[in-house]
């Protein structure tokens, strides 16, 4: 097993970690925004703002996430004319995919939010953007953290999936050290087993003790 | 849209639709079967079959279904004593199924969890026999607690079963994938595939839905 452990294979695999973590925290802070911005264009008071944000986020959430990478890396550069290398397309397809499930996820947790929060604010002399900015979502965002914690470990998972439009992360570079000299996948499958465990487990163990909290 | 590569290719698109709903009912009656087992596991009073059964769901539940799916094709048939050599479409059924169980265990342990002890206390109290009392009130709420994740679970399944075309099945992506390479037409191809699974997702979400509403009422 000394080949598996050679520094060389574990930095190669390590740097696939790495580029897993910074797939996964670029389309966690993008779907985060676009999220929350198309949770508020689905509760807008104008119809075809809520239609296009609605329409969106179903027709996402009906969709498979291969497709949509899938999509990203074939599809989109034809429509839109410009060439995208594999990670690009990678964080357009998680972001796009995973803004509208952080959407649904950021809607109900502003739905909960108590009317009487608001009319206070409201009494209070705050506009309608402040009571939003700095009471409702304040709020909304905290008790949604579990939700959102559970939403980045599928994403984390997800992101194997670039792995067959070549980016070079971990599952990726997995195949890679096994299709060499000994060609053995079994440990190789073992230890990036273990390592997105741990990082999967982490997550989620921290995602509980927000949930515990009161 | 290419209608010429669409019309060329609805015939294969419809059978990698069959392919795609083939492959989630199968790995769909595995997991309900597993799932079952396993969250009965988890509420028993045996203390091992509780850690066993939390090990399995969390094992599974944290490492991607590809890297469990490549495990089962590439890894397995390189096994040293009893190498196990299965077909793609087999492996996809059983790295679905088992992966999706541990999601119907923790939906049909929450259902149970939710049900506040009071109410079999309160049936018990007031003369029911254990088994009316779980017959009668403590189940017919934990099954209407368990809808919403279990029917998010089943969705979810649908989607997943998407990645038996990383081992080459020719499933709905699959098969937009192959017709794609040859054309080239992939926008036409990707929104042929994305009708399917709308076909497949949308009414049942909509069942899911409206059994909630049904169950809550």
């Amino acid at each position: 097993m000394s080949w598996l452990f050679a520094p060389a294979t574990l930095l190669f695999l390590a740097g696939g970690l790495g580029t897993t973590l910074l797939l996964a925290a670029i389309a966690i802070t993008i779907s985060l925004i676009a999220g929350i911005l198309l949770a508020l264009a689905r509760l807008s008071p104008l119809g075809p703002v809520t239609w296009t944000a609605t329409i969106y986020i179903e027709g996402m959430r009906a969709l498979p996430v291969l497709l949509v990478i899938f999509f990203a890396y074939f599809a989109l550069p034809g429509i839109i004319g410009i060439k995208l290398d594999p990670f690009a397309a990678g964080v357009i397809a998680m972001s796009a995919f995973t803004a509208a499930l952080v959407a649904e996820i950021v809607r109900a947790g502003i739905l909960a939010v108590p009317r009487g929060i608001r009319e206070a604010a409201a009494a209070s002399g705050l506009s309608g953007t402040q009571i939003l900015r700095l009471i409702v979502l304040p709020i909304a965002l905290g008790q949604m953290m579990p939700a959102l914690v559970a939403q980045f470990v599928t994403l984390l998972k997800d992101t194997s999936l670039t792995a067959v439009i070549g980016i070079l992360e971990l599952t990726r570079r997995g195949q890679i050290v096994y299709s060499q000299p000994p060609f053995q996948p079994i440990p190789v499958f073992a230890l990036i087993a273990v390592i997105y465990f741990s990082v999967n487990f982490g997550l989620s163990s921290i995602g509980r003790r927000l949930e515990a909290r009161p | 849209m290419n209608w010429t590569v669409l019309a060329e290719s609805a015939g294969a698109l419809a059978q990698g639709l069959l392919v795609t709903v083939e492959v989630s009912l199968l790995a769909l009656i595995l997991a309900l079967v597993l799932g079952v087992l396993i969250a009965v596991a988890r509420v028993a009073p045996n203390a091992t079959a509780r850690r066993a059964s939390t090990a399995y769901v969390e094992v599974l539940r944290n490492i991607p279904l590809l890297v469990q799916l490549f495990f089962l094709f590439f890894a397995l048939p390189t096994l040293p004593l009893f190498p196990i050599k299965l077909d793609a479409f087999t492996c996809g059924v059983i790295a679905l199924g088992v992966y999706s169980s541990a999601f119907v265990a923790e939906a049909i342990r929450s259902g149970i969890a939710g049900v506040a002890r009071g109410q079999l206390e309160a049936a018990l109290s007031s003369g029911m026999s254990y088994a009316s009392a779980m017959r009668l009130v403590v189940l017919p709420q934990a099954i209407a607690k368990t809808i919403p994740p279990l029917g998010n679970t089943v969705l979810n399944l649908i989607k997943n079963s998407s990645l038996v075309s990383t081992v080459s099945v020719l499933d709905l992506i699959g098969t937009a994938q192959q017709a794609g390479a040859a054309t080239f037409a992939y926008t036409t191809l990707y929104a042929g595939a994305a009708l399917g699974y709308l076909v497949l997702t949308l009414p049942t979400a909509f069942g899911v839905n409206a059994l909630e509403k049904r169950l809550n009422r």
